[in-house]
Order: structure tokens, then sequence, then C-alpha cells
């Protein structure tokens, strides 16, 4: 099990981290903190749990599709950073 | 509709929180009016975002060690530094219908509030997208916003005079972001009343109360027995827990 990380100050938003687990080949846990807004709060959570189970490593464009999909689905609203910020970020690290 | 103003008081960080939380309950069965609050923290203490990391953002040693307090907000943005004699903060807990639909005009209407009391103290600000307000391209307030079961809380900072070494010294954010840098240049981001008009807190907050209520029918108000006995519980339950301040 291993545990990586990033961080990245959007441009003209908000700073992003990532903290990930995993074990080579598989995602177990995903934590995203930063000084940015996601509207309803519980958002994030639901963002964070729909990239658990992700392969490693994963394309930025396969993150962004489950992280859309889960955006679309329940609603959220994310101020200070987009999806593809996120997925840039979580892809990343899973390599 | 009416609203209720709560003049400036001083709460610690744990209370200030509740409040603003048990409030929101209130306005959302009907029992409170949409409340404006304005308030101080005692003792001075760091309220991070609601996504943040404590240990990421706060130095918890010297916050023991200089007696800060420290929370974890529920709404987003950044950590800050709340000092004792320092800063004026305000809430705005209203039904969501009754505020503007879209999160980003919202801001910059009650942001434009407090740039119209700085106006009058003759301090040109103006608002930066998505929550601050500069004055001579230097922040001198940040505000967040949630709107959870029909209820909108807004809740910012106003600095009246800024210790920026009192800073430091709690803020781990702060001090990574200066570490190449020599003290003042933290200084160069950041401003305060104090440096723009030799005003007194209370004629700040005078002006503060006349933007916030201008065109609205109001009344100053106490927080009931109820909201008070909730926002305890709330210490109780939430604000004070580790695994409320440490869940991230």
């Amino acid at each position: 099990m291993q545990t990586v990380a990033a961080e990245q100050k959007v441009k003209g938003g908000k700073l992003v981290r990532v903290r990930i687990i995993h074990d080579g080949s598989i995602v177990f846990q995903v934590i995203i903190t930063g000084d940015f807004f996601v509207h309803p709060e519980e958002g994030l959570d639901s963002i964070e749990r729909s990239l658990v189970g992700l392969k490693v490593p994963t394309s930025s464009e396969e993150v962004e599709k489950v992280v859309n999909g889960i955006v679309s689905s329940e609603s959220i609203k994310l101020i200070g950073f987009s999806t593809t910020d996120l997925a840039k970020l979580v892809a990343g690290v899973l390599i | 509709m009416k609203w209720r103003v709560v003049d400036f008081e001083y709460w610690n960080a744990w209370m200030n929180m509740a409040i603003d939380e048990a409030v929101g309950e209130e306005v959302k069965s009907g029992a409170s009016s949409p409340t404006m609050r304005f308030y101080g923290w005692s003792p001075s203490a760091v309220s991070i975002g609601c996504f943040q990391s404590l240990q990421d953002e706060v130095d918890l040693d010297a916050c023991r060690r200089d007696g800060v307090d420290f929370v974890r907000r529920r709404t987003g943005a950044g950590a800050v530094y709340h000092d004792k004699d320092g800063e004026i903060t305000y809430s705005v807990i209203a039904p969501e219908e009754i505020m503007e639909k879209d999160i980003s005009k919202s801001y910059s209407t009650i942001c434009g509030w407090i740039i119209d009391a700085l106006d009058v103290l003759e301090i040109s600000a103006t608002f930066q997208p998505i929550n601050d307000i500069l004055v001579e391209g230097k922040k001198i307030s940040g505000s967040a916003q949630t709107r959870r079961g029909g209820v909108f809380l807004q809740h910012g900072t106003l600095l009246y005079n800024v210790y920026p070494s009192k800073m430091f010294s709690v803020l781990k954010v702060g001090r990574a972001k200066i570490s190449d840098k020599p003290i003042t240049s933290y200084e160069e981001r950041v401003t305060s009343i104090l440096r723009h008009a030799r005003v007194s807190k209370d004629r700040v907050l005078q002006e503060l109360r006349r933007s916030f209520t201008k065109g609205k029918e109001w009344e100053t108000g106490a927080y009931t027995n109820e909201e008070m006995e909730r926002a305890r519980q709330l210490v109780v339950e939430r604000y004070s827990k580790r695994e409320w301040n440490f869940s991230r």
C-alpha cells in the first residue's frame, strides 16, 4: 500500500490537494482538501468515493469522466477548480 | 421580511460557529427572522475551511502556546486567523429564497455592502471574485458561503488591524507562502482599515450596520433561548470534537 499526494493552485481559482492510497493497481482511498467551495458540501465525499476503485494508472480523461458523472448526477457545483483540474491532479499521481 | 441585527459581541471559536448553525436552524423553521450578526473572537482563533486539513494549515503547537483556539467551519475557503482586537466578523443567515440564487452574484452583493461601508469611511475597495475584497490591491476582507436545507449562510471577515507576526505563528499556509520572501511581502498582500483611516471599531460597525440594512426592514435583537441552548449543544456535539476538527 502506498500514499501519493499532489497539489495545485488553480490559476484564478483555489488550492486543491489530493492524497491517494493505492496498492499499485487499485485506488483504496482518496482525500481531497483545499480552500475551494463545493455546493452542496457533501458532494466532495461523493467525488472522493467515486474515485475509489480506479485502476492505477488511469488517464486524466478517464478520471474526468468519473468525476463528471458524479457531479452531474448529484448536481454538485465546484467553485475555485474544475473537474478537469481535479482529474489532471489525480491522474498525475496515479502513474 | 424583517431582519434581526445582532450587534457586535465576543464569543469563542466554537460558539461563533455553533451560533451560525443554531440560528440557521431557527431561521429554517421560521422561529427566527433572517439575521445579520457582527462578532469577534475571544480568545483569538484560527478557523479553517470545511475542506481543509487542520494539520496542513495550522501550527497546532503554536496555537496551544499562544492560547489561540481552532475550529473547522461549515463553509469552504481558506484558513483565517481571527485576532481578538484586529477583526470584525459578520454572518448573514436567511432563507435561501430571499437571497440571490446565483452564488457568485450573492457574494458580490454582500461584499458590496462591505464596500459601501468602507466607501463612507473614505476607503476605496473593490470586489475580487470569488470571495475577496481588496483595497489598493491588498486583501481586507474574505467571505465564505453555504446553502444547506434551504438556509443561506455567508460569513466573512473585515480586517480592522493586522498583526502579521501573530498570523505567521499559527497559519502554516501564510508561512509557506512567504517562506522564500521577507516577512514584509505578506504584509504587502493584506491590509486593514487602520492603514487607510483613523476610525474607531465602533464607527466601522456603525457603517456596516447601516450598509447591511440599507433598504431593509430591520430591528436589533438578541439570540433566543432556544438558539443559545442549541448552540451550546452543537459545541458539545460538533465544534469542540476532535472528530469534526480533524476530519480531513
